[in-house]
């Protein structure tokens, strides 16, 4: 069966390179640290069972970050049987669900050749199929070789499918993962940033890890502020995620950060107003509510509905 | 007081055990979402969150996932996710990957292609 697998991956690949003949791939721009060639130990392979790609690469990528999981029961959370197969959405779910960031990769070959010689398994999404009969697939970016001569034969390696170390030319996966959008992504530590990771993306995983992990969002939060201590959203997530876990000093010293470095921000005067009121600190909590309804913006109106509520007369009981 | 954040909290806590999300009528935190999202894509999805979570919930059930987990997997979603698989759940890449047969199959009609080429 794998030497059909092999045979049949060569024949499709070449179909497709014949279908798009001037393919070209984009200029890698890596830095100098990135070097010519990299493998990310400490990875054992997982192979698929029949249409389970998504789980059995998942189930890779997150037992490298520390957290091993049976690919059957990933296959619980995000195999869609009338689909056979899994969608990227609920990768990046079940990935928040154990606790990690789930990071889309900017959609560029250097992206994941980055964060593969930093040590990170790339989860990547490849189109097998033929034009008109797309085969989505899961894989795992493993590790890489450019050789960079003429030819160009520079190489991907990837755990796929049943295949340990599969070895593709950079120019046929690139067109492979042209064709499903050129989507990645990483299995981030809560406490670690992903190799290339960016302010405003990272940011919104991290909020999206809150939903419904807030310790986990509460110290990404802080790892993101670490790198961008200006980030609002950031220093507004981490008050929200403290305040979540029932953390009040902590929710009072982010959100009072959030308002000093960022005075004209509703947001952090209003959720510090609420976080005051309910600590029954009747004057702060007004004072606050003040500076949230003068710093106006769209939330203007839950403002102005907060500081009615801190100044209205308190309760004759309340439980 | 704290009896009035833990009545709040117990009504997100059982809301969310329902499947449900509390609409925020009530304003009292903004959260990281909202605060980070334009107000367009709050309005909207203020209208129609609770909707997209039902509507994809019911669809995975009917595409094969058992119930408790269809409600686990609605829940995992962020808004826009939610709203995604609602509007798309039939046509997003699915990525699973072919089966023996399809390999050859497919195999075969590379090889037609290349010859008719």
């Amino acid at each position: 069966m794998r030497p059909w697998l092999v045979l049949a991956a060569a024949l499709v690949l070449s179909a497709c390179a014949s279908f798009a003949p001037f393919h070209r791939l984009p200029p890698l721009s890596l830095g100098p640290e990135v070097p010519a060639q990299a493998r990310v130990g400490g990875l054992r392979f997982i192979p698929q069972e029949l249409y389970q790609c998504g789980p059995a690469t998942l189930a890779m990528a997150l037992a490298k970050a520390g957290r091993p999981v049976p690919a059957e029961r990933l296959a619980d959370e995000i195999y869609l049987p009338a689909r056979q197969g899994s969608l990227q959405a609920e990768i990046l779910s079940a990935t928040r669900r154990r606790g990690f960031v789930a990071y889309p990769l900017r959609p560029a070959l250097a992206a994941v050749l980055r964060e593969v010689a930093a040590g990170t398994p790339v989860v990547v999404l490849q189109d097998l199929g033929l034009p008109l009969l797309p085969r989505w697939h899961y894989a795992l970016a493993i590790g890489y070789e450019l050789v960079r001569d003429e030819q160009g034969r520079d190489e991907l390696l990837l755990h796929s499918g049943t295949q340990p170390a599969l070895r593709l030319g950079l120019r046929a996966f690139d067109a492979s993962w042209a064709r499903a959008g050129r989507w990645a992504m990483v299995v981030a530590p809560p406490g670690r940033l992903p190799a290339t990771a960016e302010e405003i993306p990272y940011v919104e995983a991290v909020v999206a890890l809150e939903r419904n992990r807030p310790a986990a969002a509460r110290r990404a939060y802080a790892t993101a502020l670490k790198r961008w201590p200006a980030n609002l959203a950031a220093r507004l997530g981490l008050g929200n995620s403290a305040y979540a876990l029932g953390d009040w000093v902590g929710a009072e010293a982010a959100y009072r950060r959030a308002a000093r470095d960022h005075p004209r921000a509703g947001d952090a005067w209003n959720n510090l107003a609420q976080l005051l009121y309910e600590r029954d600190r009747r004057a702060e909590a007004k004072a606050a509510a003040q500076r949230a309804v003068r710093a106006g913006g769209p939330r203007l109106a839950a403002y102005r509905q907060t500081l009615a509520e801190v100044q209205a007369p308190r309760p004759a009981s309340r439980r | 007081m704290k009896a009035r954040l833990a009545k709040y909290c117990g009504i997100m806590g059982l809301a969310v055990a329902l499947g449900l999300s509390l609409p925020s009528a009530q304003a009292v935190m903004i959260g990281t979402q909202e605060a980070a999202a334009t107000q367009a894509q709050v309005d909207r999805a203020k209208v129609s969150d609770f909707l997209n979570r039902a509507s994809v919930q019911e669809r995975l059930l009917a595409m094969g996932v058992s119930a408790p987990w269809a409600q686990v997997r609605a829940q995992a979603l962020t808004d826009q996710e939610a709203r995604l698989l609602a509007q798309r759940i039939d046509s997003l890449p699915a990525g699973g990957n072919l089966s023996t047969t399809e390999w050859i199959l497919v195999g075969v009609i590379a090889i037609l292609a290349a010859v008719v080429i």
